[in-house]
């Protein structure tokens, strides 16, 4: 297995299960409830901060491998970035979408959607953008 | 007039076992890794002239024997 499809997958499977347990959360607490007492930004932050240390981790474990980086590898790169930045430019706008159609009336919105969108936004772009390289390296295999 | 090829063809494998040698062998002559080696093989992925140069030299074919039209 390739060193490069490694780590991909290892994304995947730290900021998949970060963007859904982030999703899942807020659904279950709800968005008034949501970062306003301590245990809810403790349990939040020690799952962000999980998700960035084994990440961290990761990049320094296949850091020393023999690692061949070539045209193939560059081109999956190329091709997971583009489709990713797309995927998460269009996740962004129908989330801010949906946004404005609930509270239109309201006027307003609880700040906790500002919060979820910044992380949400985040973890969905690494988990799109490696989940693709996955996908186009297991269709080349 | 023959017509245009529409896909992309290789002898390397034959070409390879010819010379005895595997893919991770022809990979590290030509920088690159077993994976694309495979990929290549199997007309999964078409490599760069660079590449398909260079996979040509380390077969000692020309590259019209190496790869071919279909």
């Amino acid at each position: 297995m390739n060193v490069n499809y490694k780590r991909s997958l290892i994304t995947t499977c730290l900021f998949g299960t970060l963007f859904f347990y982030l999703l899942v959360h807020f659904a279950i607490v709800g968005p008034l409830k949501f970062q306003s007492t301590r245990i809810h930004m403790v349990i939040s932050a020690a799952v962000i901060l999980a998700a960035m240390l084994g990440f961290i981790i990761m990049l320094l474990m296949t850091r020393k491998k023999e690692k061949v980086f070539d045209e193939r590898d560059q081109l999956i790169q190329k091709q997971a970035s583009m489709i990713g930045l797309m995927l998460t430019s269009m996740f962004v706008f129908v989330f801010c979408i949906a946004l404005f159609v609930n509270y239109r009336d309201r006027g307003v919105i609880e700040v906790s959607w500002v919060w979820l969108i910044a992380y949400l936004t985040f973890a969905f772009a690494y988990f799109i953008t490696s989940l693709l390289t996955v996908y186009l390296y297991k269709v080349d295999e | 007039m023959n017509s245009l090829p529409k896909t992309l063809t290789n002898n390397i494998k034959l070409l390879r076992i010819k010379l005895n040698l595997t893919q991770e062998d022809l990979a590290k002559k030509t920088n690159c890794s077993r994976q694309t080696i495979n990929a290549i093989e199997k007309n999964k992925y078409s490599p760069s002239l660079l590449l398909a140069f260079k996979i040509s030299y380390i077969l000692q074919s020309d590259i019209n024997e190496v790869f071919g039209g279909e």
